[in-house]
């Protein structure tokens, strides 16, 4: 139970999944939790894995649900740049084309430190203002 | 196949199904409390998670013993590697005895999928994977590493310096 954290909506595809997850269960001490159903009560999410055609339409909606200051990690290389995937795709879009990404989170995978750093970064305020960056934010309020 | 089980006096109470996970839930209370050094969580801030030796982290390119650069610009890495993210840009050297040098070593971050191919590929070991991992940024922050970052970053303390140097080497026939 994670009382007084922040809950963050991971939308992960293929070998981010178990990365993503295993940082998080030796080592609970963390100021955020991660919810895998509910966008809808996060205020951040994760995006990890690469981007098909189906995650590229699921992680707009899910954008579209999160409350509160809406923060968008880009987890991995493949979401970032394509990676290695990236060269033997003819139409490459990653995160950074569609949603207003807050941090980005290099590595194959990332390490655990670098989640921890850039979530404690936002959350202790010193965050640039992401309401300037996307379109995306015009939709709400 | 479905497995009928019949109903039983014991089985119709849920207080000894509650009490013996309440069990479980203070043996490991107890045990947690009498041991904290066996806990498989760690307090982050306080405690860092330490990497094994064999992590793979940002790259290092060693130096010679003068200081130069040890990479002979030979290009194996940028073959080998799957993400295409390395950048060489060679010159010649006034030095005879050295070969080639890179004028200008990129390696954008946000491709590397840290496999440690350019590791294993170079010939004269002057590439490696160091021990630190890769920092988060914002868009637009500095992710394409040149020559200054990889070689002579502050936290590498001049560099990494290569056992041989280059007339060991050629006395040698390495």
């Amino acid at each position: 139970m994670g009382w007084g954290k922040i809950r963050l909506f991971s939308y992960t595809n293929n070998c981010c999944v178990p990365q993503l997850e295993r940082s998080l269960l030796f080592k609970n001490e963390t100021c955020f939790e991660l919810s895998f159903n509910s966008p809808e009560k996060s205020s951040g999410m994760i995006v990890g894995g690469f981007l098909n055609q189906v995650a590229r339409r699921e992680i707009i909606e899910a954008f579209e649900l999160l409350k509160g200051p809406k923060w968008v990690f880009a987890y991995g290389t493949c979401v970032i740049s394509g990676g290695v995937l990236g060269q033997f795709s003819d139409s490459l879009i990653t995160v950074g084309d569609i949603l207003p990404v807050t941090r980005f989170l290099p590595g194959c995978p990332p390490s655990f430190d670098a989640i921890q750093t850039a979530v404690s970064d936002l959350t202790e305020g010193r965050r640039e203002s992401v309401r300037e960056k996307g379109v995306l934010y015009a939709l709400r309020d | 196949m479905s497995i009928v089980k019949k109903e039983n006096s014991l089985s119709k109470w849920y207080l000894p199904g509650i009490l013996k996970g309440l069990g479980i839930t203070f043996r490991n209370l107890i045990k947690n409390l009498t041991s904290r050094d066996e806990m498989l969580t760690l307090n982050y801030p306080e405690e860092k998670y330490e990497y094994g030796p064999r992590f793979k982290g940002n790259h290092v390119l060693t130096v010679k013993k003068d200081g130069s650069l040890r990479c002979t610009a030979c290009m194996l890495c940028a073959t080998n590697c799957p993400a295409d993210c390395i950048t060489i840009v060679a010159a010649e050297h006034d030095d005879p005895s050295v070969e080639k040098y890179p004028i200008n070593y990129e390696i954008d971050i946000l491709r590397c999928v840290f496999c440690g191919f350019c590791e294993e590929a170079c010939p004269v070991d002057a590439i490696r994977m160091g021990p630190e991992w890769q920092v988060p940024g914002v868009n637009g922050a500095s992710f394409i590493n040149n020559i200054s970052e990889l070689a002579y970053r502050p936290s590498l303390g001049g560099g990494i310096k290569t056992v041989l140097d280059d007339e060991e080497r050629i006395k040698g026939g390495i």
